[in-house]
């Protein structure tokens, strides 16, 4: 009975350690959203306090564990009429080195804590670059800083930084708590109504980083997602270039061929909209009256600028297809519930050859030299996030 | 049961306890108020469950569409507060209600109508927060309702009205019955019964009343905020209006981090009177015990902000908040050692009440340990709000709250019936939770370090937490088999049970020296308490170092009685038509109905009659003879 004891509970020990040890780690990094896969500084250094409090548990856990089973299995009554035991009511020397184990333990996990927070406290006074976010129901708009004279560039849910630099988001809210997340960038921070928080990332490999709101900020909450863009610097400037300069010569399947030559029924998307370079829409769908709880704070849209090409619409819901868009101006509330257009966009607002011509207008805005590919490195993901619609 | 032989079943009480719906609707008696309670919870648990069962289906593969969004919100929120305040808390309550007095050598608490009073305006609270579904206007901001989501303005429903009346009627039960403990303890333990003689789980009564008296102020301020914001077009949580949301963050959780130990301590006093009948030795370390309670109380009110290291509160704040909450891992630690040492060189007996003892003395270990991770901000910054925290927090309040209200249950069952729950299906009962806890929630772990955010309705296939997600809905089904078993073993041994013997475990305390179920009265003659573990002491002498193998001494002969000379106070239906003024005056705040003009007051037509109905109650109550 004792040597099974002593055998099952060092197997119990060894398969707690093992497990305990490889099942997270393996698991945790099967995701884009991985907060175990760090791409920066800042988040490698939060992995290596995770992985710190991490081997410091298992040991804690393991040992544990394993002291109750020991005893679970050694102490157990054996037989009804046993005697009752030596009736112990304390000791005070065990009692004090087991409280001053945990006090020790505390402190190693404690010390690089401190050192890190004041680190990544002093790191957003030192940008190289400030990239302005504004949370909003249910996306995010992003605002790059313009030299005077020069016009600002405004993209939404999808974050072109360059690499190589330190980038400190600050990040604003005018309508509920959100919370901006890249994992594999850094920790997350939150959005709050009068309040202007700073988050630094020292950019390194290329490539794109998926993001999502990670505070409940209503109905499709779960549907905020965005994507940061490391690219080369050069690149990062063209872009930006791009931006500034408008929409290119329209491709060849666009009526006309003119950019300018914005589609009728586009007159409604502007009310809420803005794309640079097309101050107006003229004539086509009169706008309706806007139902009264769309106010200021909602009635903004992402900037379309280069939609053609950002990788996903309504927030990292759909995969950027001509299909998707056109299901999306159908009827954005069944792919988007709770989302502002919905109130707008209706069934049937638009009609089906008026959405033909926005989706192949829409598609058409890009640079004319093209979208650009991202040079995306081993180890960071290329996958597109996609909710096909039924 | 059968292992330990019984000296006698004590005869029945000679006056037969009232029967009859009557009697429960105007009884003051503690003991039938636990009950209550505990049933009333323990429904809400099952609707809680039920919630979450939904919850899972959702998640079970990505993109799913079993609920809608907006549905799935209310479910998530609903099924954090109901959880919290109408099936954990009320569990813990039943059992002070019905233990405590028992364990002093009490004859009822302190206030016996202010009790029932208690329990009908807890109840009043649950109809309020649950009627919302039928309204189709369920809270659907989260249980911890962040402003600005609360405003009307992003909120411009009744579904937060019925949150935060509900919640303020519910503190409202929770005060009284938290003030009623109080007093009971401090005022009404039987003589010879010191503080330090005094059983650890009244002592653990003691300290969450505290707790509750001194937390539930922060959110009943922080709820009539919300109201006026919402009523009277203040901007207290209004960044435009002056105003800012995170005064509403810091006032709930000055409220929520205590309420943490609110929740958890109970179960830690009813597995500190579990593990040591079962081990048959005392408490290792009892005055230990009982400090790390009180440090585990006092420091739980100076954590508050680690639920938001990641809204910008600055790396001074961060680091101190770090270090206070890294601080409480001392004093719990202190407790899991002491039960373990408990344990060893005991002579353990595996009922199923130790065995969820057990449980949770090794599942909550994983809890604290989770908690000791995101205790440091930074890392706090990759888990916070994600399914870690989920994980964390149900290893907390399932794996260390439900499996000591499960021990609780099986430990006490036997007292409160007068029948003993089947040990058989009993075991099937702790296996199946124990296997399907662990089943739905250490993968949670894996999806939070996978990034896979809290309050998420749905999630992209590329998101790669699929497979883990549909193994956490299967688990979050065995789990919720184990509470049909759970109800299949009381209906059985409610029906057919073996008869309980006044002491069948051979406990210390001394609710274990009355009958079972004790008579209305308690205790025939109020004991006298010589020792820590009285009846341990009159059964076996002194069970100081060396007793091993005392022989069990012959019960002392019964003092006979009158039960008709013990004065015991009548039964009252005035607590009853109070709370239900109480419950016409809120449920007035949030249906339609005439509204009463009088000058610049506005007033809804049910609340004047129901708070008139409310004070006519009070006041016929406090005329009404006692007995």
């Amino acid at each position: 009975m004792r040597r099974t004891s002593v055998r099952l509970f060092l197997l119990a020990a060894v398969m707690l350690a093992v497990g305990g040890a490889i099942l997270p780690t393996v698991v945790g990094a099967q995701s884009p959203y991985s907060t175990i896969s760090p791409a920066t500084d800042q988040a490698n250094d939060i992995n290596d306090i995770y992985k710190l409090t991490f081997w410091l548990s298992l040991v804690v856990f393991v040992g544990v564990q394993v002291g109750i089973l020991y005893t679970v299995l050694r102490y157990r009554r054996r037989r009804a009429d046993e005697g009752r035991p030596e009736q112990i009511h304390g000791n005070k020397t065990i009692e004090i080195i087991w409280t001053m184990i945990p006090a020790i333990i505390l402190l190693i996990v404690f010390i690089p804590t401190v050192r890190t927070i004041y680190a990544h406290a002093d790191q957003v006074e030192n940008p190289d670059l400030v990239v302005e976010v504004y949370g909003k129901q249910w996306w995010w708009e992003v605002h790059y800083p313009a030299a005077d004279g020069e016009m600002q560039v405004v993209t939404a849910n999808e974050i072109h930084i360059p690499q190589g630099k330190r980038v400190v988001f600050h990040l604003f809210t005018n309508n509920v708590i959100h919370s901006f997340w890249v994992p594999q960038l850094s920790g997350k921070m939150d959005l709050i109504p009068g309040h202007v928080n700073k988050l630094a990332i020292d950019t390194d490999r290329p490539g794109y980083y998926f993001g999502q709101c990670a505070e409940y900020c209503g109905d499709s909450h779960a549907l905020m997602r965005f994507k940061v863009i490391v690219e080369p610097e050069d690149q990062f400037q063209a872009w930006q270039e791009a931006w500034r300069a408008g929409p290119g010569q329209a491709s060849g399947d666009l009526a006309g061929g003119d950019i300018a030559a914005v589609p009728e029924g586009m007159a409604l998307c502007m009310t809420c909209h803005e794309i640079n370079g097309i101050e107006a829409v003229a004539g086509g769908n009169a706008v309706p009256d806007l139902p009264e709880e769309l106010d200021a704070a909602r009635t903004f849209g992402p900037n379309l600028t280069l939609f053609g090409c950002r990788t996903t619409l309504a927030a990292g819901t759909l995969r950027n297809t001509p299909e998707n868009l056109t299901s999306w101006l159908h009827d954005p509330e069944s792919i988007k519930p709770g989302n502002y257009m919905g109130t707008v966009i209706k069934p049937g607002v638009l009609a089906d050859d008026q959405i033909q011509e926005i989706v192949t207008y829409l598609e058409s805005l890009q640079p004319e030299a093209g979208c650009g590919e991202i040079p995306v490195q081993p180890g960071v993901t290329e996958q597109v996030q996609v909710q096909d619609p039924d | 049961m059968a292992s330990i032989a019984q000296p006698q079943v004590m005869a029945q009480p000679i006056t037969k306890p009232a029967t009859g719906l009557w009697s429960w609707l105007t009884t003051i008696d503690h003991k039938r108020i636990g009950i209550m309670y505990g049933v009333t919870a323990f429904l809400f648990l099952l609707l809680g469950g039920v919630e979450a069962l939904i919850i899972r289906s959702q998640l079970a593969r990505p993109n799913l569409d079993v609920v809608s969004a907006v549905r799935y919100n209310e479910l998530f929120t609903m099924h954090g507060t109901t959880m919290i305040f109408l099936a954990l808390m009320p569990m813990s309550v039943a059992f002070f209600n019905y233990v405590m007095p028992l364990q002093i050598g009490a004859r009822d608490v302190a206030f016996p109508r202010l009790n029932a009073y208690s329990y009908w305006i807890f109840l009043a609270g649950g109809i309020i927060l649950n009627l919302s579904w039928f309204f189709n206007a369920a809270p659907n901001a989260g249980w911890y309702g962040y402003s600005p989501l609360t405003s009307t303005a992003w909120n411009p429903g009744r579904n937060v009205d019925f949150w935060l009346i509900g919640l303020q009627v519910l503190g409202v039960a929770s005060m009284l019955a938290a003030f009623n403990m109080i007093v009971t303890v401090i005022n009404m333990r039987a003589p010879g019964m010191t503080m330090m003689r005094m059983p650890i789980f009244s002592w653990t009564t003691l300290i969450v009343s505290i707790l509750l008296v001194m937390a539930f102020p922060a959110i009943t301020a922080a709820l009539i905020l919300l109201a006026f914001d919402r009523y009277a077009g203040t901007g207290f949580y209004e960044y435009a209006a002056g105003g800012d949301p995170l005064l509403w963050q810091h006032l709930f959780w000055v409220f929520g981090h205590p309420e943490v130990y609110i929740l958890v301590l109970p179960a830690f006093g009813i597995v500190s009177e579990v593990i040591p009948v079962f081990s048959r030795k005392p408490l290792f370390g009892f005055s230990v015990m009982v400090y790390a309670t009180c440090a585990i109380a006092f420091l739980g009110f100076g954590v508050w902000a680690h639920h938001m290291f990641t809204v910008g509160m600055g790396p001074t704040a961060n680091a101190v908040f770090a270090g206070g909450t890294m601080l409480i891992a001392i004093p719990t630690g202190v407790k899991i050692f002491n039960w373990l040492g408990t344990m060893v060189k005991g002579s353990l007996r595996f009922t199923t009440a130790m065995l969820f003892a057990v449980g949770l003395v090794s599942q909550f270990v994983i809890g604290g340990l989770s908690g000791v991770m995101h205790a440091s901000p930074p890392v706090d910054a990759q888990q916070n709000d994600t399914y870690f925290i989920i994980a964390h927090f149900h290893y907390v309040l399932f794996g260390g709250t439900v499996f000591g209200l499960m021990a609780g249950t099986y430990y006490w069952f036997p007292k409160i019936t007068g029948r003993m729950l089947d040990e058989r299906v009993g075991k099937w009962n702790f296996w199946l939770a124990f296997v399907g806890f662990n089943a739905t929630f250490f993968p949670m772990h894996f999806v939070g370090l996978a990034g896979m955010p809290r309050r998420y309705f749905t999630y992209s296939e590329d998101s790669g937490w699929g497979p883990w997600n549909l193994f956490i809905t299967i688990g979050a089904f065995v789990l919720a088999t184990s509470f049909l078993v759970f109800i299949i073993n009381v209906v059985k041994s409610l029906r057919n049970g073996e008869i309980a013997p006044d002491d069948p475990w051979d406990a210390a305390t001394m609710e274990w020296s009355t009958s079972s179920p004790p008579p209305v009265y308690n205790f025939a003659s109020i004991p006298q308490i010589t020792h820590r573990d009285q009846l341990w002491w009159d059964k076996y002498g002194d069970h100081g170092a060396g007793a091993s193998g005392a022989v069990r001494k012959a019960p002392a002969p019964k003092e006979h009685v009158d039960p008709s000379s013990i004065h015991m106070p009548n039964p009252s239906y005035f607590p009853l038509v109070s709370a239900t003024g109480f419950l016409i005056m809120a449920l007035g705040l949030l249906l339609d109905n005439p509204v009463l003009t009088i000058g610049l007051l506005h007033l809804p037509i049910l609340v004047p009659i129901g708070g008139l109905i409310m004070v006519v109650g009070i006041y016929a109550w406090a005329f009404e003879p006692a007995g």
